[in-house]
């Protein structure tokens, strides 16, 4: 019996070798649709996987539209667009990357940052950039924005999909509580007033949406750095229970126990104010074009940055997403730059702006009417937000292997308590601080 | 004059009895009911608590065909939910005849080994199995979809080694006696006599492959070879969701499920019955 098993496992590891081999030699085929790696100037097809690319409503038109308008631009090359939700395009892109064909460019979000050093096989700006293009191309784009993508000196990515906090506001809700739309609050103390006066009224008041899934931690951060505090200290530490944060997150903890938050998830309470029945909701400007059309004939919606603490400078960090290379070949990198410099330029962030509502990086587009000129012009909602970009800090990532299971930690077993079942700023914060650091090893 | 008010008295109790379980039920059924009255709400009155509130609409179901090919996304999920219940119930049939009726020494530790798999999570064997089906040049096929899912199939072989063990061994037995060969005994006696289990063993691979979403979204690109798990999430996306469409499309995709289920309802509860897996 035994030489029958071993006899089995030898065949099975000739079937595997054989397979692995036959592959190898038949690639070159495979990948070759459309490419044709040689001179420059001949036809070059680069795979891009995107979050937005392929779903229903705004995001997916406008990811369409920035690829219709880069292809007309470059005959020469063609995009093979691929769509992953955001939750697993990093698990599709290590996956493929290990089977030794990832895509040559791909939107990972930033609170997947530390995953991707770590993890996937990313070509830095300055390797896929030919000489003197990367700096040249980085002028008139928001500093602070291009930080994001740096790691170690080195570029990773650049920012790509990029939004910001921003309080969203049903404007008949406010009218109805005595409030004027047109003021909205600036200060956390202010907003607090208006979330209890629309209590009043019979709706909910205000909902942070601090404690959703992972990616809601751009907002936790926000806070936090907006009270002067910060998740990451120079050093590296992580200061999720120092006196600045535990204050910040103490915010949230008291808007619910006051009523003026009402305590649902995140889903819940964007159906609720969707609905018309919450009057503001502090969440991603990325909502901001899908907002516009949920609440055509329900509400009147108005837009204004995030809320300061009183008497503190505002610091929110942003959320989105980067656009990082993975090509292997140089045709391919080349035509991978192209399309990144493309996607990054003054016409790419016009078209991400004015139809999926990501913020555009490059301030002179604002005004100019050959780009976002006359579209800020008709609706000026997206505004707060662009202002806010100047006092932007860069979003920090925990990174190593642990760092999205500390990063999910943080959320589901402390914002989320404090949020919604009234859990203990202080201790809640001290005692998943501590685990935090186990996993972190720091 | 006694009996009447008996016969009445049980009927009442008999009635009473029903209530819990139709409470039960009605709570079971609560959300099936809610996504399908939300898919023919009117977007503008989409969150509002009454069920009724505007007339109804199915500009979500155009809006889901539109968007999707149902058909197309609901053929590949049967073809590979089949494929993956007969591949898996084919796998371990044998494994569970091998691990009852061969004496070998490593016996247990194959069966402990076999166990084990079923702790190993599937996202952990995700990149592997990529590796693996890439290699193969299976991408985006059917076989690329179902061959992975053959491998874990722990469960179907631990549930048919149980039955397997409590099985008769007179009949095996005497079969050998007769010159039956393997085969033989497990085509004509081990499968006809354990065809309930067989059926509800499918049954649960079947619903589960069906309710696959992480594999089929990394094995397929596009929607040719895609299933109705990954073509549902285009409605979820990071501008909010578009829940209109998508109870629309839920509904669409879980319809074939559903008829399937009530034509073949007694044959499924009686599978299960039998099988002593309900």
């Amino acid at each position: 019996m035994r030489t029958t098993l071993l006899g089995l496992a030898l065949a099975a590891g000739l079937v595997t070798a054989a397979c692995g081999s036959g592959a190898e030699t038949n690639e070159p085929g495979d990948d070759g649709a459309g490419s044709s790696p040689g001179g420059g100037g001949d036809p070059v097809t680069i795979v891009f996987e995107s979050y937005n690319y392929g779903t229903e409503g705004v995001g997916g038109e406008g990811m369409q539209q920035l690829i219709d308008a880069f292809e007309a631009e470059h005959p020469e090359i063609t995009i093979d667009p691929k769509g992953t939700p955001t939750a697993e395009i990093h698990t599709s892109v290590h996956a493929q990357a290990a089977a030794g064909n990832p895509p040559d460019v791909a939107q990972i979000g930033w609170s997947k940052f530390g995953y991707l050093l770590e993890n996937l096989p990313y070509v830095p700006m300055e390797e896929v950039a030919p000489e003197g293009e990367l700096d040249q191309h980085l002028e008139g784009m928001y500093p602070a924005a291009v930080e994001l993508g740096r790691h170690d000196g080195e570029l990773a990515g650049l920012p790509f999909t990029v939004s910001t906090p921003t309080l969203f506001i049903n404007a008949d809700l406010f009218r109805a509580a005595g409030l004027d739309p047109a003021e909205p609050p600036t200060t956390w103390t202010q907003a607090k007033e208006a979330a209890e006066a629309i209590v009043g009224t019979g709706a909910q008041g205000i909902y942070v949406d601090a404690a959703g899934d992972a990616k809601s931690d751009f907002l936790t951060q926000s806070l936090i750095d907006s009270n002067g505090g910060r998740l990451l200290g120079d050093d590296g530490s992580l200061q999720l229970d120092s006196p600045e944060a535990v204050e910040a997150l103490s915010l949230l903890a008291d808007l619910s126990a006051s009523g003026a938050q009402p305590r649902v998830g995140e889903a819940e309470a964007v159906a609720m104010f969707q609905a018309g029945q919450l009057g503001m909701l502090v969440t991603s400007s990325a909502l901001l074009a899908g907002m516009a059309t949920a609440s055509e004939g329900v509400f009147e919606l108005e837009t204004a940055g995030l809320p300061a603490y009183d008497g503190k400078d505002l610091a929110p960090t942003v959320s989105g997403a980067g656009i990082f290379v993975f090509s292997q070949d140089e045709e391919k990198r080349r035509a991978a730059w192209e399309f990144v410099k493309f996607a990054t330029s003054e016409r790419g962030y016009t078209v991400l702006a004015s139809t999926i509502g990501y913020l555009p990086l490059r301030p002179d587009i604002i005004d100019d009417p050959e780009y976002l000129g006359d579209f800020f012009a008709e609706d000026d909602r997206l505004l707060p937000t662009v202002e806010q970009l100047e006092s932007v800090v860069p979003y920090q990532v925990l990174a190593g292997e642990n760092g999205q299971q500390a990063l999910l930690l943080m959320q589901d077993n402390a914002i989320a308590p404090i949020m919604v079942s009234g859990a203990d700023p202080e201790s809640t914060l001290r005692d998943i601080a501590g685990q935090m650091r186990d996993l972190l090893g720091r | 004059m006694s009996r009447p008010t008996g016969r009445r008295r049980r009927t009442l109790l008999r009635g009473l009895a029903h209530v819990p379980l139709l409470l039960v039920a009605a709570a079971i059924a609560f959300p099936v009911l809610w996504a399908v009255a939300t898919s023919v709400k009117p977007t503008a009155v989409l969150y509002d608590l009454n069920p009724f509130a505007a007339t109804p609409t199915l500009v979500h179901y155009r809006s889901a065909l539109d968007a999707l090919p149902v058909v197309r996304l609901v053929l590949n999920t049967a073809v590979m939910s089949a494929a993956v219940a007969l591949g898996q119930l084919t796998v371990a049939t044998l494994a569970a005849y091998g691990l009852t009726q061969y004496r070998f020494r490593t016996r247990r530790l194959a069966f402990a080994l076999l166990i084990g798999t079923a702790l190993v999570p599937q996202q952990a064997l995700v990149v592997p199995h990529y590796l693996l089906v890439s290699r193969l040049g299976l991408l985006d096929s059917y076989a690329g979809l179902v061959l992975p899912q053959l491998a874990s199939s722990a469960l179907a072989v631990f549930l048919l080694r149980q039955q397997l063990a409590v099985f008769p061994a007179e009949l095996i037995e005497s079969a050998k006696l007769a010159g039956a060969s393997d085969r033989l005994i497990l085509l004509r006696i081990v499968v006809p006599n354990l065809r309930p289990v067989l059926v509800a063993v499918g049954i649960v691979v079947f619903i589960q492959t069906w309710n696959e979403y992480l594999w089929p979204l990394l094995a397929t690109s596009g929607t040719s070879r895609a299933t109705v798990q990954v073509g549902l999430r285009i409605f979820e996306t990071e501008q909010g969701t578009a829940w209109g469409p998508l109870m629309a499309a839920a509904s669409l995709v879980a319809a074939p499920l559903v008829v399937a289920y009530a034509l073949a309802q007694r044959r499924v509860t009686d599978a299960f019955l039998r099988s002593g897996l309900g």
